[in-house]
């Protein structure tokens, strides 16, 4: 009886320790997935960035509308629902970042998302972007006032100058725009070593055009 | 056996730590529900509210960029006339479909509006209901703009807008009439105005430790950019009282104010950015004298006079020595409708009222069912032991029977007495009776000097019947339609009843070639005014009103001159509409019900109004040369089909930006180490058997 018993327990500790392995490692690659889809995507989304500078210098000479916007958006992969919209470059950091359209969770993967609702960057008015704190956003703790932070867009490339931080309730806090200035509001998850993924508070850095 | 229960001990710990940890994880994401409140139609201040297209499916509304709010007022009398225009601005880079919420002040209705988006030019305009149907499904079908102005609440103006580019300009411009109330002897003008936090406003939740002096000079700074970027308001407003003013104020604001005659003024708001964190409101006192006083105001338009005539009572300390004592004669339903809490509120109304009754009056009490009675054979004085007698009496009933109303109401209204005292008739009762021609005839005949003021009670009182009951009875109607309500509804109408200041008001003009409006001349009671409305075509140069006052006879002229502030035609048309839509009853004839039908709808028609036969419809009235350069342009600005982006992104909501990358890593690190210590358990109990 306690024989049948005890090579009953042995199987199933086998079991659990094969279990325990291979979601060890099942883990592991994700935090590998996230961690490399964010650094291999930036290097693709660079390549589609220059093909699109390139091909508004050419718009240019052919005189297209500035509104057809469409036609001078390059996906950095076939099957891509997002498209690369500024360039983020912020040197004392050494952060060169290819910023997406849109803030969902499918462009934010690959760089930091320029919220639709917000102004378009390097226009008058609030332009939001956000990233997650654990890839392209992490040097944002580090972002210090009157640092400076460059905005590439297909025509031109803005300096901005950090000049407020702050922590928000995302529950709570609603970002009211503004409509005259180039204002830069750059957003991420905080506190930012937090395990959490749902947390409500998020990290706001705001920078205004010199 | 002990190697065994350890192993399972081991395991169950294991299990319990990562239950736990998964508990923690999955706890967090169920808080992830955010509970701003993006309603529009939940907006306290006027405001755009942005859908962009391509958005969310779940309807999620931005608010666009309030710019500038100017307000003009013209008030005459207790008519405000206001003419806003606002300015949006589409802050965000997508193209979207808009709606302009506006809460309307109570009683206000909106009779103009035009809306400007980029080249667009939208214009309200008053029709036929089915008509303005038919024009906003036209539109629709031909892919234009239009929209028709729909009441959302009761109170909220709100227009649906098309098609606004990225960073475009939006401009509302519109006018609205309300009446306004006259309460604790003076008139009120709200304007709203608060808008929502500005994030330079914003205070951090998690804020450095910094030393006070440091943060004060922070704040300040910010209270500085906020002046700077918040949106001005700026209200202007005439005001002609009538009557000189005994005091003028704005309560929260810094005002202007210029006297340009004896009765009037120009007010306006100091600077250009005013405080919008409230509402704007102007309270102003007419002067009250020792007798009712009149004012007249005209308004002339395509050969038509319209005039106010309003009348404001005298002070109360005047008035209160005029008083005269009153006969007052409770009418109780204690029919088998009534039964229920219906009786207990009824018995509750009447307590109350015997309470406030002074020792000069007179009461008596009639009760009805199927029967009619009275408790005393006379009118008697109202002692305190009189009305012990009554509250005793009154406990005693309970309601059961039929209703016949009929009889109690003619012995209300028949009075042996010489009509020495004014005399009013309390009728409590739910007016669940059918034969209302009947009743509403004995009125018309025997009502005399009696007051008839009528108190609904019950969930679903009759109150078309009772609402008119009072109003051929020269008195009003009260509805109770909560027992906690009783005690503080009775008192406001007793106080009222307590203090006539000018009853059986005539006008000297021939109802023939004037229409007159309300038909029968409400009395003046202290802390209220009356209003008289007139439409004809020659008036005469002075207007004489008489009526009496205490125990004689009062009587005043006014001089008839032209206004240069409007409203009085709107005022009157609404007037007519109003007594017009009481006529109208389910239980009335077809015939009866089409002649007011039509009476309504060309009255509406002829002044601009909407009313329950006519709707504001919007019309693009642009050129469609313009129309057809945006569509196209607007096609080529489009994103690319199926985008669709969550309802996080929203709202200049903040997106989602944590990812379990690190989480992930250091379950991969735990579940290794657990991997490796029960590896040892197992590998350890090999070796030993």
């Amino acid at each position: 009886m306690c024989k049948l018993f005890n090579r009953y327990a042995r199987n199933l500790t086998t079991i659990i320790i094969v279990i325990l392995f291979s979601t060890s490692l099942w883990q592991l690659a994700s935090a590998g997935w996230i961690q490399g889809k964010a650094i291999i995507a930036q290097r693709l989304l660079n390549h589609s960035w220059d093909k699109t500078m390139i091909d508004h210098g050419k718009s240019n000479v052919k005189k297209v509308k500035a509104a057809n916007q469409k036609a001078i958006t390059h996906k950095p992969w076939p099957w891509a629902d997002t498209w690369p919209v500024a360039k983020l470059i912020v040197p004392q950091h050494h952060i060169e970042q290819i910023i997406l359209a849109g803030d969902s969770g499918n462009s934010l993967a690959f760089g930091p998302g320029h919220s639709f609702t917000s102004a378009a960057p390097n226009s008058a008015g609030t332009t939001v972007i956000s990233a997650h704190r654990d890839t392209h956003f992490q040097f944002l703790k580090d972002l210090k006032t009157n640092e400076e932070i460059f905005i590439q867009t297909a025509d031109k490339t803005l300096t901005y100058q950090v000049y407020d931080t702050q922590v928000v309730d995302s529950r709570r806090f609603k970002l009211q725009p503004v409509s005259d200035r180039k204002t830069l509001v750059l957003v991420t998850c905080y506190p930012f070593d937090s395990l959490e993924t749902g947390g409500t508070l998020r990290f706001l850095v705001y920078a205004a055009a010199t | 056996m002990l190697n065994i229960i350890h192993k399972i001990l081991v395991v169950i710990s294991i299990y319990l730590v990562f239950g736990l940890l998964f508990q923690h994880v999955y706890a967090n994401i169920s808080e992830e529900e955010y509970d701003i409140s993006t309603d529009p139609h939940q907006s306290q201040h006027g405001s755009v509210w942005l859908l962009p297209d391509n958005g969310p499916n779940n309807n999620q509304y931005i608010e666009a960029l309030q710019m500038q709010t100017d307000v003009d007022y013209e008030i005459t009398g207790a008519i405000a006339r206001a003419k806003v225009k606002q300015q949006f601005k589409n802050s965000s880079s997508l193209w979207a479909e808009g709606i302009y919420v506006f809460p309307l002040p109570e009683r206000a209705a909106v009779d103009h509006f035009r809306m400007v988006i980029g080249d667009r030019i939208i214009e309200g305009q008053v029709k036929e209901r089915i008509t303005a149907k038919k024009i906003y499904e036209r539109a629709k079908s031909e892919g234009k703009k239009a929209s028709l102005i729909e009441q959302q609440r009761p109170n909220v103006f709100t227009t649906s807008l098309a098609n606004i580019a990225p960073g475009e300009m939006i401009t509302v411009e519109f006018e609205f009439q309300q009446t306004l109330e006259y309460r604790d002897d003076s008139y009120r003008l709200r304007f709203p105005m608060v808008v929502g936090p500005r994030y330079h406003t914003v205070k951090p939740l998690i804020q450095e430790k910094s030393d006070p002096a440091a943060n004060e000079t922070s704040v300040h700074t910010e209270t500085q950019t906020t002046k700077n970027t918040n949106n001005p308001v700026r209200i202007h407003i005439l005001l002609d009282a009538g009557v000189s003013l005994y005091d003028l104020n704005s309560s929260y604001h810094r005002i202007n104010i210029n006297q340009t005659s004896e009765t009037r003024y120009s007010i306006s708001t100091i600077g250009e950015n005013i405080p919008s964190d409230r509402d704007f409101e102007l309270v102003w006192k007419p002067q009250l004298n020792n007798k009712p006083q009149l004012s007249a105001f005209n308004e002339t338009i395509d050969g038509e006079n319209y005039t106010m005539l309003t009348l404001l009572p005298p002070d109360l300390s005047h008035l209160q020595q005029k008083v005269q004592a009153r006969d007052v004669i409770f009418v109780l339903d204690i029919s088998g409708s009534m039964s229920g809490t219906s009786i207990d509120q009824a018995k509750a109304s009447l307590i109350t009222a015997l309470d406030r009754l002074s020792s000069i009056d007179r009461f008596n009490i009639i009760w009805f069912n199927d029967q009619t009675d009275r408790l005393f054979a006379e009118t008697v004085a109202a002692t305190t032991q009189y009305k012990s007698t009554a509250k005793r009496f009154i406990d005693s009933l309970e309601a059961g029977g039929g209703t016949e109303m009929l009889p109690a109401l003619k012995l209300a209204l028949s009075n042996h007495d010489e009509f020495t005292r004014f005399r009013q008739v309390i009728f409590l009762t739910d007016g669940n009776i059918n034969n209302e021609a009947e009743l509403f005839d004995v009125i018309d005949r025997k009502l005399g000097d009696n007051r008839l003021f009528t108190i609904g009670i019950g969930s679903a009182p009759n109150s078309y019947f009772m609402r008119k009951a009072a109003n051929k009875g020269r008195g009003t109607f009260t509805y109770i339609g909560d027992v906690n309500e009783v005690q503080k509804k009775t008192i406001t109408l007793l106080k009222k009843l307590e203090t006539p200041a000018l009853i059986n008001i005539q006008l000297d003009l021939d109802r023939d070639s004037y229409e007159i409006f309300p038909n029968i001349i409400p009395d003046l009671y202290a802390g209220e005014t009356t209003t008289i409305l007139v439409k004809g075509k020659q008036l005469p140069t002075s207007i004489t009103i008489k009526g009496d006052y205490g125990n004689s006879e009062w009587q005043t002229g006014a001089e008839l001159t032209n206004t240069t502030q409007g409203g009085i035609r709107v005022a009157w048309a609404r007037e007519k509409i109003s007594s017009l839509m009481s006529l109208r009853h389910e239980s009335a004839a077809e015939n009866v019900r089409e002649a007011i039908k039509q009476e309504v709808t060309s009255t509406a028609l002829q002044h601009h109004l909407v009313s329950r036969y006519t709707s504001l419809v919007a019309v693009d009235v642009t050129p469609v040369n313009v129309t057809e350069m945006l569509y196209q342009q607007r096609i080529k600005n489009n994103l690319p089909h199926g985008w669709k982006s969550p309802a996080v992104s929203n709202g200049l909501m903040l997106a989602q930006t944590a990812t379990g990358s690190k989480f992930n890593l250091l379950m991969s690190v735990i579940l290794f180490l657990g991997g490796i210590l029960m590896y040892r358990y197992f590998y350890r109990d090999a070796l030993i058997s």
